[in-house]
């Protein structure tokens, strides 16, 4: 309760609503530039953080990943085009609604279920933090050191396009960790006896390098300007009917209370993405809909039901990283960077001694929630014309911050060569279908795998791998790597079946 | 993507592993235990993606699944060369940098990448480098307090 109150505190600070404000201008303004997405926008962000103090930083941060994602739904219902992949749920009903002449109800209805649904997320982790500090004293580090590894290979089996592609990212991640000092005997390890590689690449630069400047060289290479149609979608949304999607949002609140919790469940699932949160959501609500045929023609039960998921599962995704230090998602896995730089260490002792700071993270993710909505309907017709910005101009633009940014960490070329040349590689592994989001989740658990298990050998011996709770983290682990060969396998019989009935 | 970048791909992976493991083996017992698994990893997993295709029984884990991310890539020769043009502006800001100090670097870098990859205006490229100017000048300078020239020239 002390700590609780103490986030409050936090909170209500000058500094940290004027930040927050800031992230929410900042993640609408990005979240309706179709294909930057939240990682690159948390990756842009992250050099901004540096000299501002804890609570500042992190609001800043949360205010533009909870907004980013309602500027990314203005695009997707406005333009038919989704701020990020997983919005396209938000498309099915939402684009339709606008071309009837309805994209202000949409708006107003999606901004409603969207902060809803932040605050259940929030609510999630409020609630479920004390509980977690009760489990978390059952980890040891084998159990950490089996939880990092089946961190690593959840969200890059997921995020790639083949189950081999994702082990190898996550691996790959975990080899580049490897620059660097060694944490536990001190021994300089890859560095080619370059002095300004002791510290290692650089959390910032290689976030910065795999996902803004590989994002920039998609964009331009794509060539499009972003937002092709518009013109329907501006008029739609300067109608009144804001008003009326709001009503729609509060009229549907058992709806909006399912894709909520649906969206903090599954955030709490590490490696399972917003889209499968939303398409739960909005095939939840067209199984209970009187007449699901209208789903897909412009219900706008079809635009609350995504929305509220969308935006419940972020507060669910911070549930593991921070009881565990194992991101839900592939923006966690960033966010542990950005823990990391401002001094927090996720995990077990934000249960504990920082419970003040997991408590703020909830806050702030549901009054980001709620001010990324109204400031985002308030401003959804202009901000949308970001959308239309060629390319051509974006992409130096975004190139120059990313370098801006990556300099302002250790100020040393080595840096910007390693975001130059992470950015090149980050282009090309997205070409090749592995996943950048593996490999920067393998290089920020580097550490810990090599922390957890050389305190697991150095405290159990090689015993521990048959720890109960160790096997079960591993029987986990193997149906994540397993699961889509299992499935293929039995849809295959199944087919082979099929044919050989007469 | 054609199958030989994925594969040319995969064996620079297995290279990467095979480094690790090589270069691992030089340190002592502490600091290389955890780069050998993982560079071993590394190579097993890279070298099951590259036999997979070929046994029946494991394509399944090589399967590529139609992830929203194959729409983005670049298709057709016009495509891949705004591509390159892209990782060249990626390498030109580099050496600018480089050349000139952050400062120097990135004012330069904003009007020749924006004239290289688009058509501005004389008036939008002169804003543009003026603001570029403000904003490094501004961080690393003003507010950093950090000398001017810092490049290879100056």
């Amino acid at each position: 309760m002390v700590e609780f109150v103490a986030a409050l505190g936090h909170l209500a600070a000058l500094d940290v609503l004027v930040m927050m404000t800031v992230g929410v201008a900042a993640g609408l303004v990005i979240g309706v530039v179709p294909g930057l997405g939240g990682l690159a926008t948390l990756a842009l962000l992250l050099p901004f953080t540096y000299g501002l103090d804890t609570f500042p930083a992190l609001g800043l941060v949360l205010g533009a990943y909870s907004a980013l994602y309602f500027g990314g739904s203005i695009t997707a219902i406005l333009f038919n085009t989704p701020g990020t992949g997983e919005q396209v749920v938000t498309t099915f009903d939402g684009y339709p609604m606008t071309r009837r002449g309805e994209g202000a109800r949409a708006l107003g209805a999606s901004a409603t279920a969207s902060a809803l649904g932040g605050l259940v997320g929030a609510a999630l982790l409020i609630v479920a933090a004390p509980v977690f500090k009760q489990i978390i004293v059952l980890v040891r580090p084998p159990e950490m050191f089996a939880l990092a590894l089946l961190g690593v290979a959840a969200i890059g089996v997921v995020s790639a396009s083949s189950v081999t592609k994702g082990l190898i990212s996550g691996l790959v991640g975990l080899v580049l960790s490897f620059v660097g000092y060694d944490p536990i005997t001190g021994v300089p390890r890859f560095t080619g006896g370059a002095l300004t590689l002791f510290d290692g690449l650089g959390i910032t630069a290689m976030t910065l390098g795999l996902f803004a400047v590989a994002e920039m060289i998609f964009l331009y290479a794509r060539g499009r300007s972003i937002a092709e149609r518009g013109a329907e979608g501006a008029a739609a949304a300067s109608g009144a009917g804001v008003f009326t999607g709001i009503r729609d949002a509060l009229r549907n609140l058992r709806t909006v209370a399912e894709g909520g919790l649906i969206g903090a469940f599954t955030g709490m699932l590490p490696g399972m993405g917003g889209t499968v949160a939303m398409v739960f959501s909005y095939a939840r609500a067209r199984q209970r809909a009187p007449d699901p045929s209208r789903f897909g023609t412009g219900e706008v039960v079809g635009v609350i039901a995504p929305e509220a998921a969308n935006n419940a599962k972020e507060g669910g995704s911070f549930v593991p990283t921070v009881a565990f230090g194992i991101p839900g998602s592939s923006g966690m896995a960033i966010f542990i960077g950005i823990f990391l730089i401002l001094g927090i260490e996720p995990g077990p002792k934000m249960l504990t001694t920082q419970l003040d700071v997991t408590y703020f993270v909830a806050l702030a993710i549901a009054a980001t929630s709620v001010v990324a909505s109204v400031v985002g309907l308030a401003s959804a017709t202009v901000i949308a014309r970001a959308a239309y910005l060629p390319v051509a101009v974006l992409a130096p633009v975004l190139m120059a911050v990313a370098f801006l940014g990556a300099y302002l960490d250790t100020q040393t070329l080595t840096t910007l060569a390693v975001v130059a040349v992470a950015g090149v590689v980050g282009f090309w592994l997205r070409v090749t279908g592995y996943s950048c989001a593996g490999v920067i989740l393998g290089f920020v658990m580097g550490p810990l795998v090599e922390k957890y298990l050389f305190l697991s050998l150095q405290a159990y011996g090689g015993g521990f791998v048959a720890r109960p709770l160790v096997l079960a983290i591993a029987a986990v682990s193997l149906v994540i790597v397993l699961g889509p060969y299992i499935r293929r396998a039995r849809r295959r019989r199944a087919a082979a079946r099929e044919e050989a009935r007469p | 993507m054609t199958r030989a970048a994925d594969i040319a791909t995969t064996l620079a992976l297995l290279a990467l592993g095979l480094a690790a493991v090589a270069i691992a083996s030089g340190y002592p017992p502490g600091a290389r235990l955890v780069p050998t698994i993982v560079g071993a990893g590394l190579v097993a997993v890279a070298a099951l993606q590259l036999v997979a295709r070929g046994v029946q029984a494991l394509r399944p884990l090589v399967a590529e699944r139609d992830e929203a991310g194959a729409a983005d890539r670049p298709t057709g020769v016009r495509e891949w060369a705004r591509a390159g043009a892209a990782i060249a502006a990626v390498a030109g800001l580099f050496a600018l940098v480089a050349l000139g100090g952050i400062v120097f670097g990135i004012t330069a870098f904003v009007p020749i990448a924006l004239r290289a990859l688009g058509r501005p205006g004389p008036v939008f490229l002169a804003v543009a480098t003026a603001v570029a100017f403000a904003v490094a000048y501004g961080v690393f300078v003003g507010l950093m307090e950090l000398p001017l020239a810092g490049g290879l020239l100056g």
